[in-house]
């Protein structure tokens, strides 16, 4: 009897304790009740060291508002995302490409922004803000704005102008205008120092092999998806840009490898790896997360080389931030965005991508970041990725043929016809 | 014991002391059912529920039939899965039970540092597999260790790109398998070994029998038991291998590594078909079922 009491003393004493301690934890946060936002990203190095940045102090400037951002491994990161939204959970903000922006819109995985909460009247209020054409792709069919970039880039060559010197080049006067000249210098470049001339994306995934290939193939004319979406992979354009990629593997001495599980090649660039690398303007963070004496300062971008001077062709790669369908936040979320969106200034200063905005692209700093020329006029030709609701699975249908001739070195025709079967079966929805 | 009790007899013994002890031994048992039912059970009868459906997580479950399975069998790229999945699991199965029965059988000799060795074979088995995957993603890297040696060896300057051609990439993960995995079986083994009764083997030297004899007539057939378990374990194991060759190629190159539950997993949780995926976790549950009943067949026929 007297344990039993003296128990029930003890449980009644650590009872009252703890709801003491509770009510005094909650009258120290203040009158107001702070929200809190989930935010994901992607992890890549200039975004990272952007969003280091931006989101304390978008926290100092609203203390009522938390956000709770992390960043997640790429190569699992939609995956998670789908998985998160598809269980009625999930973040309320996340990153991610307008390619696969095109996946999740049939999904109904995305809230529209709420542009009145964001104090525009109209979508044109907000898109006079930005370049001609760059929200397009972030769009609904119905017309609703389900996204906003903070990086469409033009992805052009980069190129190491110390490797370049040490073999007696110069980087801005000799960088390759042709596929031909590419390969020219590419085996220079190999043969003399041992670094790569260019580096291929080999099992690095296939959004890597798509925004590598898509554009070759382009200028060869051709295209990934017909009008009716279907296939148009059996192409002489496929031939030739298999073509092109089995000759920089296979054909010429560029240095070119392919250890799987392969990285990817713009970190190898970082690294002092490669002597040429394909990207954007987010280089320029993942070189200052790198920090190599042999890259930081001795970059500088040209244009990719091209097969016909004439018709140049460019790829416009897009990310930005979307809304998840089940966020109960949307318009504290959409004001983030928009809060977001008018640093991007600074953000393109500090390797957090290219945000298309007209104030961005007039700003006399980030006109004096290297390469700004060069990415600016590929503007004028660039062309936004093909989508397919399907972008994980055909991806990995061309990526496997890629594989199949440049790796593996089959013939080409029967694994480009095997291809666009395999293609045409998956947008079927087979 | 009350005598009122005992003329009772069993059936009030049964109902009180007994029925007793049987609740309680169900109310004991209640979570670890609970759990097996929810976890185990509930998703495999989902599993074979949801493979007759086109599903995608998000719009409404079609009814499709038996359409996955048709599509499956009827896709070049699974049946190519489906063999390499064979290959690889008896790849790598006979391999295991091989070197893990020859280092059985040598550190089951009395010799010095025997229990040093035997730690440092079974050490690979307690490494995460993640870790194993990574490390040897190096090692069969073109400037890694395996590339060096061959060289050093063969007087030349060759450079094998494991991962990246075939069928090299596939010889690599499999060695990663057996490496990783024939220290545990190794152990199992030993056991076996230790209950042979030491007298059989008195006999046979007595006897005069070779030793290589007494390995087939003593030691093989009483070791069947333990053969006949680490085989069908080695197998089953084999068949549910994903992580060391996820990392190591993804499925590639060219998805030539691409076993079954890497098909699995890229179809459920990268193209979210998940009908589609679920009619490959049937058939995957369907072979490793098959061989479980041969090994329970061949288990009871050995001890008849």
């Amino acid at each position: 009897m007297k344990t039993s009491k003296i128990l029930f003393l003890t449980l009644g004493f650590v009872l009252i304790l703890s709801v003491g301690v509770f009510a005094a934890g909650q009258s120290d946060s203040g009158a107001a009740e702070q929200k809190t936002i989930v935010m994901w990203a992607h992890i890549t190095p200039g975004l990272a060291q952007w969003n280091d940045i931006a989101i304390p102090r978008y926290m100092e400037e609203h203390p009522n508002i938390k956000v709770d951002y992390s960043e997640h491994e790429f190569k699992t990161y939609t995956t998670k995302i789908i998985t998160a939204v598809s269980g009625g959970g999930g973040p309320d903000i996340f990153d991610n490409n307008a390619v696969t922006k095109g996946a999740f819109e049939p999904k109904g995985m995305l809230s529209p922004l709420n542009l009145k909460a964001m104090g525009y009247s109209k979508f044109e209020d907000l898109y006079k803000e930005f370049l001609p054409g760059s929200l397009e792709p972030w769009r609904s069919k119905s017309g609703d704005l389900l996204g906003v970039p903070f990086d469409t880039s033009i992805w052009q060559l980069v190129l190491n102008k110390k490797i370049f010197a040490s073999v007696g080049l110069d980087a801005d006067k000799d960088s390759p205008k042709s596929w031909d000249e590419f390969f020219d210098v590419s085996e220079k470049i190999f043969a003399s120092t041992g670094k790569k001339g260019y580096q291929l994306p080999f099992g690095a995934g296939f959004g890597w092999y798509l925004i590598t290939w898509e554009p070759m193939q382009w200028q060869f004319g051709g295209r990934v998806f017909d009008d009716n979406q279907m296939s148009a992979l059996d192409s002489e354009a496929t031939r030739k840009s298999f073509k092109l990629w089995y000759d920089i593997r296979n054909t010429y001495n560029t240095g070119c490898v392919s250890d799987y599980p392969g990285d990817n090649p713009v970190y190898e660039f970082a690294q002092g790896g490669s002597a040429m690398t394909f990207a954007g303007p987010f280089v320029s963070g993942q070189i200052t997360s790198v920090n190599s004496p042999d890259v930081m300062g001795n970059y500088t971008v040209a244009e990719w080389p091209q097969v016909n001077a004439n018709k140049k062709v460019a790829v416009l790669n897009s990310w930005g931030w979307l809304i998840n369908k089940n966020s109960k936040m949307v318009d504290e979320a959409s004001l983030l965005i928009q809060w977001y969106f008018r640093q991007s200034v600074e953000g393109y200063l500090n390797g957090g991508g290219a945000c298309p905005r007209i104030d961005v692209y007039d700003n006399p700093k980030v006109q004096a970041e290297t390469g700004y020329e060069v990415f600016k006029a590929g503007m004028a030709y660039a062309r936004p990725r093909e989508g397919t609701p399907y972008y994980n699975e055909t991806g990995d249908a061309i990526m496997k043929a890629l594989d199949d001739v440049v790796l593996l070195k089959k013939d080409m025709e029967p694994v480009i016809k095997q291809m666009q079967e395999r293609v045409n079966k998956i947008q079927k929805g087979e | 014991m009350p005598e009122a009790v005992l003329t009772g007899g069993k059936s009030l013994y049964k109902k009180t002391i007994l029925g007793h002890e049987k609740r309680w031994g169900l109310y004991l048992s209640l979570p670890a059912i609970v759990f097996y039912l929810v976890f185990m059970i509930f998703p495999t009868l989902n599993a074979f529920y949801l493979s007759f459906f086109k599903y995608d997580m998000f719009t409404v479950r079609e009814f499709i039939g038996i359409k996955n399975y048709i599509t499956l069998f009827s896709d070049g790229l699974f049946r190519w899965s489906f063999v390499v999945t064979f290959i690889y699991v008896f790849g790598t199965a006979v391999p295991i039970v091989i070197i893990a029965l020859g280092s059985a059988l040598i550190l089951n000799q009395a010799m010095r540092g025997r229990a040093v060795f035997r730690t440092i074979f079974y050490l690979p088995s307690v490494i995460s597999l993640v870790a194993v995957a990574i490390i040897f993603s190096g090692v069969f890297n073109s400037q890694g260790v395996v590339n060096y040696f061959l060289n050093y060896l063969l007087h030349r300057e060759q450079v094998i790109r494991w991962l990246s051609e075939m069928p090299s990439a596939l010889y690599a993960i499999m060695i990663t398998r057996i490496w990783r995995s024939f220290g545990y079986y190794m152990v199992i083994f030993l056991a076996g070994l230790q209950n042979i009764p030491i007298t059989y083997y008195e006999a046979a030297v007595v006897d005069g029998v070779s030793g290589w004899k007494q390995f087939r007539y003593i030691t093989l057939p009483l070791l069947t038991p333990t053969t006949i378990v680490v085989s069908m374990v080695t197998v089953v194991n084999a068949f549910q291998a994903f992580t060391v060759p996820f990392v190591m190629t993804k499925g590639g190159p060219a998805e030539r590594t691409s076993i079954l539950p890497i098909q699995l997993y890229k179809t459920g949780f990268m193209y979210f078909k998940m009908g589609k995926a679920s009619a490959i976790s049937v058939v995957i549950f369907v072979i490793i079922a098959a061989f479980a009943i041969a090994q329970f067949r061949l288990s009871r026929k050995f001890e008849q």
